[in-house]
């Protein structure tokens, strides 16, 4: 799971190239991300499908507009079968996004010291 | 709107909202987000939108009901809605298409797509307003035509002032309109004042014609030895019991304690006590015609008033009437300082307090009149009043008239001086009401020819020439001061009209 620079350049783009803008943006996800990934796996614990999928939902939109393909795909498996009310190996499906999802802010924060703040490794 | 839009975005994901609202922001639009359908209803609610960026899955409301309540507002019903959604089934887009949005796409779209949706999306709006505008105008138009069709030519009633403003055909037409309206409405106008001024003329010379008896009439009560405290008594008794009688059957009466007792004490004391018991003092000692003549003294003391107090523009034409009016009055004091006693001269001067007096009573009622009372009750309890005051005074000086078990020539002259009294001072308040002191005082001109008229008529008295070019100055005068000009607002002109509420 990783992040598509081709993706944040888009994001750039229809933003006009604004960076502290871009920057704002990527930071409101990576200060909702963990409590995210604990919501999926809070509702997957406790059977509550339609929190479930609502959070699964949002990561998918945000993994969706970071190019993270596999994890939006994973999420919306996820959405899926929440809807279905059928969901068979939900724990371990949310324990993948949780980890995918930190990933990921994990890799825009280091994306913003890299590209917006020009911080070398 | 210009090129500009106001645009709402709804998302509950905080990141997608402020791509997005970066996204419209970078286009040129304002922007403002909100991350509830709730909110984004109290929002549109209370401010100008001119589209919506809406997300589908949000928890409490979501965009389905956003779109559903929208429509059935009909504040809200013509914002156009983009719905921005990461649903990956096609029913879902097709659901928001049927409950009424323009527009879906997904969330991460492409920014060129993007942009020309948004922009098509406000170019639309845009048109739309502007038909719902014309529409709105077209129906302003029709409801102008109602008013019109009615006979309500007012055209500040018409409601025209936006639609004029336009510079096609609907703009032509309400021009039309509201030329025709104004033509229309000034000549109705013309007319109203024409027949208002008619009217008033007739009641002054009606006016005229009454109180002008009061003089020949009260000398031939001081020929019968009446006192003039008794008479004034018995005139504003009768006078006061007649017009209260009338007002306690129509039911018009007031509680004594809604009545301005303070107000009431000074008109009686102007228009009663002081001078109607002067004019019985004074018709004992000179000619009823001479009064007559110095009556007419109160329309020059009601311009002067007036003016004084910036009730009316005083202007040169009047000030040359107001000096002929009173060269007049001093011809006849000159005649009689050349014929006639001491006393005469003294009690000629004495009767300038006269016209003074009903003056100061026209501009006292003209200023301000207690709101809620009828004339005839408001001259009803004046005489009352007045009767009041003048019967321990009577009693006092001993000039209490008892009246004679055997109605003779006195208690006929009371009865018809009260009478003249009670019609005059109605008619006096009732012109003073509709058209102002100024022009009520033009009654005095009236009453002296009137007065004069009866002089010869009832007493046989004969006027000399100094007299006659008394009474040719005085008309001169009057001539000069001319009728004040009482007349309604002006209409407003076309391109100042205010807009009317719509019924």
């Amino acid at each position: 799971m990783s992040i598509s620079h081709q993706a944040i350049e888009r994001m750039m783009e229809l933003i006009g190239g604004d960076k502290t803008v871009l920057a704002e943006i990527l930071q409101s996800f990576i200060d909702e991300a963990e409590p995210l990934a604990a919501a999926v796996l809070a509702a997957a614990r406790d059977g509550r499908l339609d929190t479930l999928g609502r959070a699964a939902h949002t990561i998918k939109s945000s993994a969706r507009e970071f190019g993270d393909a596999e994890l939006a795909a994973l999420c919306a498996a996820i959405e899926f079968g929440s809807k279905q009310g059928a969901l068979a190996d939900a724990i371990a499906s949310s324990e993948k996004i949780a980890r995918g999802c930190i990933t990921l802010k994990d890799e825009l924060a280091a994306y913003i010291g890299r590209e917006l703040n020009g911080e070398t490794a | 709107m210009n090129g500009q839009g106001r645009i709402l975005v709804v998302d509950d994901t905080r990141p997608l909202r402020l791509k997005l609202a970066a996204a419209t922001t970078a286009l040129g639009h304002l922007c403002h987000s909100v991350a509830s359908g709730r909110e984004a209803l109290d929002h549109m609610r209370n401010h100008p939108v001119d589209a919506v960026l809406l997300d589908i899955v949000m928890p409490e409301m979501d965009g389905f009901e956003v779109l559903k309540a929208m429509k059935g507002d009909p504040a809200l019903k013509e914002i156009p809605v983009i719905v921005i959604s990461s649903l990956d089934d096609t029913e879902s887009a097709v659901q928001a298409i049927e409950l009424g949005a323009e527009d879906f796409l997904p969330k991460n779209f492409d920014p060129v797509i993007f942009k020309a949706r948004v922009n098509t999306l406000l170019q639309k709006k845009r048109v739309r307003d502007a038909e719902v505008d014309y529409l709105k105008q077209v129906q302003k138009l029709a409801r102008a035509a109602q008013v019109l069709k009615v006979g309500n030519y007012n055209p500040a009633k018409l409601g025209l002032q936006e639609i004029s403003e336009r510079r096609d055909a609907l703009g032509d037409l309400a021009r039309v309109f509201s030329d025709a309206a104004q033509k229309v409405y000034e000549r109705e106008r013309r007319l109203r004042q024409s027949i208002k001024t008619l009217r008033g003329g007739f009641g002054l010379i009606l006016l005229g014609i009454i109180w002008g008896l009061v003089a020949p009439l009260s000398r031939m009560a001081s020929g019968l030895d009446a006192h003039p405290f008794g008479m004034a008594f018995w005139v504003s008794l009768l006078s006061g019991l007649c017009c209260i009688g009338w007002s306690v059957a129509k039911g018009t009466m007031p509680r004594p304690r809604e009545i301005p007792w303070r107000y009431f004490i000074a008109y009686a004391l102007l228009g009663a006590v002081v001078s109607e018991s002067l004019v019985f003092f004074v018709a004992g000692k000179i000619e009823a015609s001479i009064i007559s003549i110095i009556v007419v003294l109160e329309g020059f003391l009601a311009f002067a008033f007036a003016a004084f107090m910036r009730i009316e523009q005083p202007s040169l034409s009047r000030f040359a009437g107001l000096l002929l009016g009173l060269l007049g009055v001093l011809v006849i004091l000159y005649d009689k300082f050349t014929g006639a006693s001491s006393s005469a001269l003294l009690w000629t001067v004495v009767a300038l307090s006269i016209p003074a007096c009903y003056a100061a009573e026209g501009i006292m009622l003209a200023a301000r009149r207690p709101e809620g009372i009828a004339t005839i009750t408001t001259v009803g309890i004046m005489q009352l009043v007045a009767a009041v005051i003048l019967l321990p005074i009577a009693l006092a000086t001993g000039q209490m008239i008892y009246p004679a078990a055997t109605p003779g020539a006195m208690e006929l002259t009371i009865i018809l001086i009260a009478a003249a009294s009670l019609s005059a001072n109605v008619l006096f308040l009732h012109l003073i009401t509709g058209l102002g002191s100024v022009f009520a005082g033009q009654a005095a001109y009236f009453t002296t020819m009137a007065g004069i008229g009866w002089s010869v008529v009832l007493l046989g008295e004969s006027l000399n020439g100094w007299i006659w070019a008394a009474l040719g100055l005085t008309a001169a005068g009057l001539f000069l001061v001319g009728p004040k000009h009482e007349a309604e607002p002006e209409p407003p002109a076309v391109g100042a009209m205010h807009e009317a509420p719509q019924t």
